[in-house]
């Protein structure tokens, strides 16, 4: 190979980049420049970055190619430049949560995601857009910047990890890390057309991920396929003592399970995914998907989760009120945004927060602080936890039966700007497929399997159960063995 | 119309671990502000809470010893409300399962033994100091106390007076000492108390309205808030007022408390179990661990002193009063028998020096064997009683051991008849006028003239002696 | 369920939020919109039903009583929107 210059780098995946690296036909120095190049082609377009640090990624990508040629480094991750979502605390480099309250925040140490990747050798070349908070599911609701969907620039690339999943379908990062609460890592993975991973609540370190719902929030890789999902998982999950709610088990290599085989495999459809909101295309294509598993001898079969019509409220009352509560700390006394004019602490309070959050982040603390306030906790907030363990207990009754559920990701594919974002009820609709996930802490992972009639992309998920990350990843490894949908490149029209 | 004045307390006690409860920033008291910090108690975003196994069991330990039902089961929730020195907006503390409850303290006011029943204890986080910056302009906080850890303690309205509310919290104080969960020391903050008062017509059943008053700072300010406080209800409802169900400010300086209207408004905490931290399940085998390493408790102590030593109860009472005075106590009886002298000497000289030179019992200078050795040194007669009184003190000046004090000073008895009486015959001649009194039958003179005798002998004339020698000779 | 004029008044007290007037306005449509949703949830059968207060399974997680060095002082205070004598500030505290 002729130092990689055919083929843009860029397009590759982790391991083959990786093997590249091994093999010195590249260096991790060119590779970060050739991706940084790529970033100041794309951005103008796409803004799927906060903050780029092109001198630091460069300077690292210095010294991890040193450690490399010393033999120091051996992870496949070593010398992969990639991007975070702007919601994981990176020392010394702002990070925003896309919100004026946190717009000059610099945090004073690493999330303990960010720690493992730098020990594996990555290259961080900047912080992701996302919605404020990660309130949102469009990236819409960023305080700085609306990401562009890379296959068509007038509309949403989903969210709240809008710009982890543009900026990986687009060649700007070879992989992101960006975090799931309802739905907010897999569905912007769906409509942008590439693999996004959600392990079980507990296999990553939350330590240093800007808290929005407790309970609700996983960090995981967004990637170009499902080896390099795997890849990166291996470097993030594991159990941390900083997490008291870190999972204390075995943890495995996660690419042990990137086996083509569905033999006998016994896969759920919730009829429920497949009717209501879902759109035509995408029941189509997860119709063609569900035929392919039976080709390949897993067993395919709809059933009931009539459980489904109380996910929306149990999501919105536990995470709302997680997040009043999360929230309260943003007060313009110890760091971020302040107000100017105040006559006392009471409005020093009351003007920062009015100033330094969007209509979305409000919005969501004056629900959260209601459900939780005297006189409605019993209604709502108590409410919603039974129905969470009813939701969890109908969940395992599925997995009794079936070792994955499986559905599209989204009920459609990437819709315009503006067209949801004034009607919160229905943008919240979006995530419905996504939350059952969340609500019960199970793994689950989107993967390509299609393209609508406008050529936008649909994404297949599947469910696991609690740490059943090896049947996901098998089930999604084998689909994409026998599909093409996610070797699909979007062509970014430059800005004239 | 005679009232009863209806008390309940809420201890705030600091547990004296290495590191914070939910981080491991260091518990050391004093620092320059905001030294003792890290992301998590200064509430910064991305941080979070992992629990300190110490705090679970000085919280077990603390109910233990005052005779609660541990809970098998219990969880931290969230308390949420906007202060200044509290910087996660949320205080991490117990609702609805605390850890401990149902347990009694018992105290003796008057002779008459009384429980005062503890309903519950739990733990919970400090929030962090605030001062008011030089000029008066605005507010300083200071996170160093952010994140300490704490057990409250509630009682049930049990308490009548002020006596009652004191020999509580005496008694809760010192059996959290003896067991080494907190050091209650009031004036560094390590022990604070709410109270809480109400009076109704003797005979009534249902409770008055209630009133609080919050974070007083030493015992004398929880007596002198409530004989205030009981008075101020009892006068209001007289003429004919109106008691409203506030909490009021104790200012001890003044002597009176006063609304704090801007807390009128009961606040929402919207308390709701903590999803960063999961539960806490307490066995039967853990509690059984814990209650093992509980050590003799205060009461246990004084009813064996009692007994096995055949003190007063008084005597008993102060001996037990501190765990550090009474190992003392008992380290000084390992070199000595002479209980009533050790009991002696603790309760005044070594009680008196200390409240003079404003030292604490933990800084006494030397070891609980040099007072029993000084006591030695008077049984056998090598030192007076009232020479030690001296002893005792540059004790205290050098933390030396009394036989080298008394042998550098040569403080020894004199017995030598010889020199005493070359004394006497000296102290004779300079006093006329007395041994003229004296001879006249003024008996009287005798004392004056011994006095000068030891005064001469600096004290170390042996009495008997010089009373022997002087009675002869003026006999003679 | 209507979420009253009173009751957005008491909640963005409560959660130290200035809204404006017209804020407040906004907001009623798409909260009530919301709560609507969430009120769905009493259809759903829960008698006997325990909360799910915690989603891992584990319990006493905890950590030993180990000091760690604390952050530098200026580190922490780096963020600090005011700060004055090694302290954050506000504005005074009226009791």
């Amino acid at each position: 190979m002729n130092g990689g210059k055919f083929v843009k780098l860029y397009e590759l995946t982790v391991s083959q980049l990786s093997s590249l690296l091994k093999k010195k036909e590249i260096n991790a120095v060119e590779l970060t420049r050739t991706v940084l190049d790529r970033i100041v082609e794309a951005e103008p377009v796409l803004d799927c970055y906060i903050n780029i640090i092109e001198e630091q990624a460069v300077e690292r990508a210095e010294k991890v190619q040193k450690m490399m040629d010393a033999g120091e480094l051996y992870s496949p991750l070593a010398g992969i430049p990639m991007a975070v979502k702007d919601n994981i605390c990176t020392e010394g480099i702002p990070t925003t949560c896309a919100s004026k309250m946190l717009q000059d925040f610099v945090p004073p140490y690493n999330a303990a995601v960010m720690q493992k990747l730098y020990n594996n050798g990555a290259i961080l070349l900047g912080k992701l857009n996302m919605d404020e908070f990660a309130m949102g599911s469009s990236t819409e609701n960023s305080y700085f910047k609306k990401t562009k969907n890379p296959w068509n620039h007038d509309r949403v690339p989903g969210g709240s990890s809008g710009g982890c999943a543009a900026a990986v379908a687009a060649g700007e990062a070879i992989y992101s890390l960006g975090t799931d609460t309802g739905g907010s890592l897999r569905q912007p993975s769906a409509l942008c057309g590439v693999t996004g991973f959600k392990p079980t609540y507990g296999s990553v370190s939350r330590f240093g991920l800007i808290g929005y719902a407790s309970s609700f929030d996983q960090i995981g890789p967004v990637a170009k396929d499902v080896t390099d999902s795997a890849l990166v998982l291996n470097a993030i999950a594991g159990h941390d003592s900083q997490d008291s709610t870190s999972a204390g088990i075995k943890y495995p290599d996660y690419t042990e399970s990137l086996v083509n085989n569905v033999k006998n495999m016994k896969i759920g459809i919730p009829s429920e995914y497949m009717r209501n909101n879902t759109s035509e295309d995408v029941r189509k294509a997860v119709s063609e998907a569900i035929e392919l598993f039976e080709k390949l001898g897993a067993k395919c079969e709809e059933f009931s989760l009539p459980i489904m019509e109380y996910v929306l409220p149990t999501y919105c009352i536990i995470t709302f009120a997680e997040a009043s509560s999360n929230l309260g700390r943003y007060d313009g006394v110890k760091y971020g945004h302040r107000a100017k004019d105040y006559k006392d602490l009471g409005e020093l309070y009351k003007r920062t927060r009015d100033e330094g959050f969007g209509s979305e982040v409000k919005r969501r603390i004056i629900l959260g602080t209601y459900v939780l306030s005297a006189g409605q906790y019993d209604k709502y907030y108590k409410k919603a936890l039974q129905a969470r363990r009813v939701i969890c207990h109908e969940l395992n009754r599925a997995f009794d039966k079936y070792d994955l559920i499986m559905g599209p990701t989204s009920p459609s594919t990437a819709f315009r700007f503006g067209t949801k974002v004034e009607d919160p009820a229905e943008m919240y609709k979006n995530d419905v497929l996504t939350m059952p996930a969340n609500i019960a802490g199970l793994p689950a992972i989107s993967v390509p399997c299609g393209f609508d009639g406008d050529s936008m992309p649909i994404g297949l998920q599947f469910i696991g159960k609690q740490f059943g990350e090896s049947t996901l990843l098998r089930a999604a490894y084998t689909f994409e063995q026998n599909t093409d949908f996610h070797k699909n490149k979007p062509v970014i029209k430059p800005v004239i | 119309m005679n009232y009863e004045v209806v008390i309940g307390l809420e201890v705030h006690a600091e547990l004296s671990t290495n590191s914070k409860i939910f981080c491991s920033c260091t518990t050391e008291f004093g620092g320059d502000p905001n030294t003792h910090t890290c992301p998590g108690c200064s509430g910064m975003p991305g941080s979070l809470p992992v629990l300190n196994r110490r705090v679970v069991e000085y919280a077990i330990k603390a109910g233990l010893a005052t005779n609660c039902i541990i809970s098998n089961y219990t969880k931290m929730d969230r308390k949420n409300y906007f202060y200044p020195d509290l910087p996660g907006a949320y205080q991490i503390s117990q609702y609805d399962i605390p850890i401990c409850k149902n347990g009694y303290i018992e105290i003796e006011v008057e002779g008459k033994k009384k429980r005062i029943r503890v309903t519950r204890i739990h733990m919970e986080e400090d929030a962090g100091k605030l001062m008011h910056d030089e000029f008066g302009a605005g507010s300083l906080i200071d996170y160093n106390r952010a994140g300490m850890p704490l057990v409250e303690i509630v009682t049930e309205p049990d308490i009548r007076s002020a006596e009652e509310a004191k020999a509580f919290l005496d008694n809760l104080k010192s059996i959290l000492q003896f067991i080494d969960v907190s050091d209650c020391k009031m004036e560094e903050g390590s022990l604070r108390c709410d109270v809480n008062i109400s009076v109704r017509p003797e005979g009534e059943e249902k409770l008055g309205v209630r009133t609080e008053m919050k974070n007083l700072n030493s015992f004398k300010a929880v007596i002198s808030a409530i004989e205030y406080e009981s008075k101020r209800h009892i006068d209001e409802i007289e003429s004919g007022g109106v008691i409203y169900r506030e909490t009021r400010r104790w200012d001890d300086d003044k002597g009176f408390s006063y609304s704090m209207r801007s807390k009128e408004q009961a606040e929402d905490y919207r308390y709701f179990p903590d999803p960063d931290l999961p539960p806490i399940i307490i066995d039967q085998e853990w509690i059984e661990k814990i209650r093992s390493t509980l050590p003799e408790l205060p009461e246990a102590r004084k009813q064996r002193y009692m007994k096995e030593y055949d003190l007063p109860a008084y005597d008993a009472g102060i001996l037990t009063s501190s765990k550090v005075i009474s190992n003392f106590f008992e380290k000084a009886l390992r070199k000595t028998d002479n209980v009533k002298a050790v009991s002696n000497w603790i309760m005044g000289d070594l009680m008196r020096i200390l409240k003079d030179r404003k030292l604490e019992v933990e800084n006494i200078p030397f070891p609980a064997e040099y007072l029993a050795d000084m006591i030695s040194l008077i049984d056998k007669g090598t030192i007076s009683g009232t020479m030690a009184k001296k002893v005792f003190e540059k004790m205290f000046d050098s933390g030396k051991a009394p036989e080298v004090i008394v042998k550098e000073e040569g403080l020894e008895v004199v017995t030598d008849e010889a020199a005493i009486a070359k004394i006497v015959d000296k102290v004779l001649d300079n006093n006329p006028g007395s041994v003229a009194d004296y001879k006249a039958g003024k008996k009287k003179a005798l004392g004056f003239l011994v006095g000068q005798v030891m005064k001469e002998s600096k004290g170390k004339a042996e009495p008997q002696l010089v009373n022997r020698l002087l009675s002869e000779k003026l006999n003679e | 369920m209507s979420f009253s004029k009173e009751t957005i008044d008491y909640i963005a007290e409560l959660s130290r939020i200035g809204l404006s007037e017209k804020e407040k306005e906004d907001m009623v449509a798409p909260v009530e919109k919301i709560l609507a949703c969430m009120d769905k949830l009493e259809e759903l059968d829960t008698t006997n039903i325990e909360p799910m207060e915690h989603i891992v399974s584990a319990v006493n997680v905890f950590r030993e009583d180990k000091v760690e060095k604390s952050y530098d002082r200026d580190i922490i205070l780096a963020n600090a929107p005011e700060h004055e004598d090694g302290c954050y500030s506000v504005p005074k505290i009226v009791e």
